[in-house]
């Protein structure tokens, strides 16, 4: 719709909007709005002289065995159907379902020592994104929220944390409030749904209409004057201000020229990531690309064979292309998942795997890490942690250290409980 | 029966005093197992209502508070409406109850909405939501769950007692299609290939304990569950397998050969076809009573007993039912439902009654609902011990129960204006504002969308075969059929059968949107359970995915308008949220709104509208729709003056508007 009109219209539409509605205009909110990032830049100081500046986490949702994929042994009897492969690092071995990761193993640090004592999806994910056991009594905020309230947006007129594919509670900012929540994109190809002017509304229908909804809810709010619904009002200045915005355009994944969208491989998981790095270029500070279907306790080695084309496409092609862009370097870029799988074969359940939390890997990249090395180790069957192990808390803090985030800020609930981003735990510096 | 009833009442009348028998291993028949639900006469409600009043107003006296005026009758009317079928009243039903004079409309509305199909529809959603009700079940299996989620319609449509209810579900044998099983199997298949999950879950849902963390360890803050009582009780349920068990076969035993043999030879079409078959008839379903025994895990890590140890069933609290012997056994899950059920079970009514509490009162007297480990801080005791009464007296029947407290003047006072502190206990001095949650959200834009949204059924939860996303056979054969067939052949049969089956299926064109409605009906009258009618002339011009959200798929797809205002990806107990983000505001300004309402003359809101003269009445029809009130002076004055400039765009204004507004999103 909006290409429909000028430019000075549209601008002009979105300020008479914002202000007829909000009773401000927008030119001095966007104003604010950087001076709120200003002061935020003061309350931390960056701990490594060139900080990453945005994070694409890969979230391996369901429980991705580390044998088959970026931890593969040599005992036959553990690894089934899978085979070890080389990569372009000398250091660094894959499972041989991820023939065009083994290219990227130069740039990558498998992290062989995750451990945790979350055995359960829901309590594995929940640690896994935001680094503190679920509770009864407190929602934590993920990890994009906790960066987002610490370092801002870079852009200010686009969502600052996008999450892309399903997020089943995992997206959620807690005690942060909806300020810092992710914005869900449902499928890469969706972008942002309804972002622009429904077909046969003027711009000043619908400035019209904000106004008249500005009125009736005047009675609402004096009566209700509760959080959660003045929440929802200012969510109705920033949908605004997001349909207003010249990179929108960032989530519009068509505008890539076909061998980019086919190097990416046409599954969900693969566009998401494509997505990411549209979004990254476009200064959005936290993405999270969703990929379900690794719960594979029937029949593992069938399943590996699917999610690991699919995951392979993806990667791989997400790492060339930043590196490609010359983006790698300030982008982080994290594969999580919230426990492993038994390095032990279940033969009664068609060869499937279960629930591993004792010993498993996750992936760090980009951002300033030295990729070719792998952090930590294994025993040769998978099942015990060797060498420094790693609790999903560090894995987090390491993310918010190539950031240069403050790891010791504390920052208090509505009830006064303070808590930090990573709880406490120590980053990897080594890896750097 | 009558006196068995009274005995229970008096059962949990002294399990009320925490008066527990422990005993060896032994139990007296099912009490109760033929036991119906109980009305209870429009005068016990009223004194039942009057007692529960009482206990809010004591508390409130103590702290020198008083409760708020009663709702008004339009706060009401919304209010109920959302809480017993889950939307907000169309503008007849509106006028309907505003106009009527009867001194006693609101318990005659009451009584209304809970027999009405609309009270099917909500509490489905709910259960969905606690019980993480999906299409395909977890794990890896492929699954439908169909006949798992219309058993639950189904069960909710009876209003089965509730211990019943779980009791049906723990104790189910046979094929998910099977017809004898009714489609209960799908409790334990919901977790498949996950039975320590299934049982932490249970324990979680129908006792408020969390044992999540003592599948892998000690259970960190809470001394008394270890990681040994948490395989004890996982013991009760051990070892079930689906209807026949493919995997049985030892590795190199001659049928396993033979079945290699078959599956490799067959055509590609073919084994696609074994494959789904395996997924959605031999391997969906449960066989076995439940061991009694279970091996420790081959980790174990204290010093108590050694890894890979077997240890027999145990229960962690209450009355001690256990297996000490340590011997397979192969009535597990009976012993282990009728521990639950009872009302001896110091857990499984508190956790229910609250949790229903909750559902009509919009805060439960302890929260959350699902955790009593961690020294609930439980905001009015004494009412708590009387629910868990009332909850045994009604015989579980959850309607009767509910009805009770939709009656009180707890439920009808007005709305709390103050911002409530969801940390602390709450005294209920009025009603805790909410946003709706995303299917009541739903529901009530259908309400001004289309007529008679609660009667309208679509295709999502039909018994059909599926294939290419086709729905083929209609009328020759379907699930349940395909389940007979298919579970009497074995080897070289199974294969010629499925042969035959893929050409059948090939050549069939799919049925029609009209010949499958045509079943259901048939199909629908069989049953005698739902109340809803076949799509008929009534919605004719209404797009199909105009449904309620029970009738929608479960959950709804990722992008749905359902999912964006945090309908639970059904993957997590209790996934749903009522957090806002930017994606509902554009759906709301732009999306949904525009498409199927603002936009569509045929949208009911309009038609209604069109039904009447003066501007001055179209404003009033379209607030009674969508904000169940009549504007204001003021409000009035400003959209006749939107009128009077802008014409007939000013009516999409007004329906625009109204969705709009913190009024229309939030529950008061």
């Amino acid at each position: 719709m909006f290409n429909k009109v000028d430019e000075w219209s549209r601008r002009n539409f979105m300020v008479n909007s914002a202000r007829s509605f909000l009773g401000v205009s927008i030119l001095p909110m966007l104003a604010k709005d950087a001076d709120a990032a200003g002061s935020m830049q003061k309350t931390f100081v960056p701990k490594r002289p060139k900080a990453a500046k945005s994070v694409i986490f890969l979230n391996m949702n369901g429980g991705m065995s580390h044998l088959d994929t970026f931890d593969p042994k040599d005992k036959s009897d553990y690894m089934g159907e899978t085979k070890p492969i080389q990569t372009n690092a000398d250091d660094v071995r894959l499972g041989h379902w991820l023939p065009k990761m083994a290219e990227h193993g130069d740039k990558i640090v498998p992290v062989n020592s995750m451990s945790t004592l979350q055995g359960a999806h829901r309590q594995g994910q929940y640690m896994l994104h935001r680094s503190y056991a679920p509770r009864g009594t407190i929602v934590h905020p993920v990890l994009g929220s906790w960066v987002l309230r610490l370092s801002g947006k870079r852009n200010s007129t686009i969502p600052g944390f996008v999450h892309v594919g399903s997020r089943d509670g995992t997206s959620s900012s807690g005690y942060l409030g909806p300020k810092f929540a992710a914005v869900p994109v449902g499928s890469a190809g969706a972008g942002i749904e309804d972002s622009t002017l429904a077909g046969g509304v003027s711009e000043s229908d619908f400035d019209r209409r904000l106004r008249l909804a500005e009125s009736m809810n005047k009675r609402f709010k004096e009566q209700f004057d509760h959080k959660q619904v003045q929440g929802y009002e200012n969510l109705y200045r920033d949908a605004i201000k997001l349909m207003k915005a010249e990179d929108l355009k960032a989530f519009d994944i068509s505008a890539e020229p076909a061998d980019v969208v086919a190097e990416y491989g046409p599954t969900r998981f693969g566009q998401g990531c494509l997505l990411a790095r549209r979004l990254i270029e476009h200064d959005v500070r936290f993405v999270v690309v969703n990929m379900g279907g690794w719960d594979t306790h029937y029949d593992n080695f069938t399943r590996m064979e699917e999610q690991c084309a699919e995951l392979d496409a993806g990667f791989s092609a997400l790492l060339n292309d930043l590196d490609r862009r010359g983006l790698l370097d300030e982008t982080v870029v994290a594969l999580g998942t919230e426990f492993g799988r038994t390095p032990k074969i279940v033969p009664h359940h068609q060869d499937g795997r279960d629930h591993y939390p004792k010993a498993f890997t996750h992936v760090l990249a980009g951002g300033g890490i030295q990729g070719g090395q792998v952090y930590g180790r294994t025993n040769s069957t998978g099942e015990e942690v060797d060498d420094k192990p790693v609790s999903p808390q560090s894995f987090n803090a390491t993310i918010a250290h190539a950031l240069g985030l403050p790891l010791d800020l504390e920052i208090f609930s509505p009830t006064g409980r303070p808590f930090t981003v990573a709880d406490g735990a120590k980053p990897l510096t080594s890896i750097f | 029966m009558k006196a068995l009833n009274r005995m229970r009442g008096q059962w949990a009348g002294m399990c009320l005093g925490a008066f527990f028998l422990s005993g060896p291993f032994a139990f007296a028949e099912f009490p109760g197992q033929e036991k119906e639900p109980v009305d209870l006469t429009p005068e016990m409600v009223k004194q039942k209502a009057f007692e529960i009043d009482k206990f809010i107003a004591a508390a409130l006296h103590a702290q020198g508070a008083r409760p708020l005026d009663n709702a008004t009758d339009e706060q009401f009317l919304r209010r109920v409406y959302l809480g017993i079928i889950g939307r907000i009243p169309n503008y007849d039903e509106a006028i309907a109850f505003l106009d009527d004079q009867d001194p006693e409309k609101r318990a005659k509305l009451i009584d209304e909405l809970l027999d009405g199909p609309g009270y099917v529809s909500n509490m489905y959603n709910f259960w969905a939501d606690v019980l993480r009700l999906k299409m395909k079940t977890g794990g890896n299996s492929r699954t439908n769950a169909i006949p798992y989620l219309n058993y639950v319609k189904q069960s909710i449509a009876q209003n089965k007692p509730y211990d019943i209810w779980v009791r049906e579900m723990l104790t189910a044998s046979g094929g998910g299609w099977q017809r004898s099983s009714k489609g209960a199997v799908g409790y334990f298949e919901r977790d498949k290939g996950m039975p320590l999950d299934n049982m932490a879950n249970t324990m979680q849902v129908f006792t408020g304990t969390r044992m999540e963390c003592a599948q892998c360890h000690n259970h960190p803050s809470n001394d008394e569950i270890e990681q040994k009582d948490f395989f004890y009780m996982a013991a009760f349920t051990h070892g079930l397998k689906g209807p026949r068990d493919v995997n049985a076969y030892r590795m190199d035993s001659k049928e396993r050969m033979e079945e290699r043999r078959l599956y490799d030879n067959a055509p590609q079409q073919v084994r696609n076809m074994v494959q789904q078959l395996r997924y959605d008839i031999f391997d969906f379903g449960v066989k076995g009573g439940g061991q009694g025994v279970i091996p420790l895990p081959d980790d174990y890590q204290y010093r108590d007993a050694d890894p890979g140890e077997t240890v027999g069933a145990k229960t962690l609290f209450g009355k001690s039912v256990r297996n000490a012997r340590a011997k397979p056994i192969d009535d597990g899950r009976e012993l282990f439902a009728e521990w639950l059920t009872t009302s001896e079970n110091p857990r499984f009514t508190k956790v229910i009654a609250n949790r229903l509490w909750k559902k009509v009162m919009a805060r439960g007297l302890f929260e959350p609902v699902d955790n009593l480990d961690e020294d609930p801080n439980i905001s009015h005791p004494q009412l708590l011990a009387f629910l868990e009464k009332l909850m045994v007296q009604v015989n579980y029947d959850m309607k009767e129960f509910k009805r009770v407290l939709y009656n009180t003047r707890t439920f009808q006072f007005a709305a709390n204006p103050e911002e409530v502190d969801i940390a602390a206990p709450y005294t209920f001095p009025g009603r805790m504002l909410t946003r709706m949650t995303a299917e009541q959200l739903w529901d009530s834009m259908l309400a001004a969308t289309i007529p008679d949204p609660d009667e309208r059924l679509g295709t999502n939860y039909l018994p059909f075969i599926q294939h290419r996303g086709r729905y083929v056979l209609v009328g020759e054969k379907d699930m349940y059929d395909l389940y007979e067939e298919a579970m009497a052949l074995q080897g070289k049969e199974l294969y010629d059968y499925v042969e035959t089956l893929l050409k059948d299926m090939e050549s069939d064109r799919g049925a029609s949107e009209g010949e499958m409605m045509e079943m259901m009906s048939s199909q629908m009258a069989d049953s005698g359970s739902a109340k809803g009618a076949v799509d008929d002339a009534r919605w004719d011009g209404y797009s199909a995915a105009l449904l309620r959200a029970s009738e929608l798929p479960s959950p709804a797809p990722p992008t749905h308008f359902l999912r964006k205002f945090g309908q639970s990806a059904r993957e997590v107990i209790e996934g749903a949220t009522t957090e806002s983000d930017v994606t509902q505001i554009l759906s709301l300004i732009n999306g949904h709104v525009e498409d199927h309402i603002v936009g569509s003359s045929k949208a009911k809101v309009f038609q209604d509208m069109d039904s009447v003269e003066l501007p001055e009445e179209k404003i009033d029809v379209a607030f009674l729709s969508i904000l169940t009130r009549k504007p204001t002076a003021d409000e009035m004055n400003m959209f006749v003056q939107n009128v009077n400039e802008n014409g007939s765009a000013a009516y999409d204004d007004l329906v625009w508007t109204l969705y709009n507004t913190s009024e229309f999103m939030f529950v008061q």
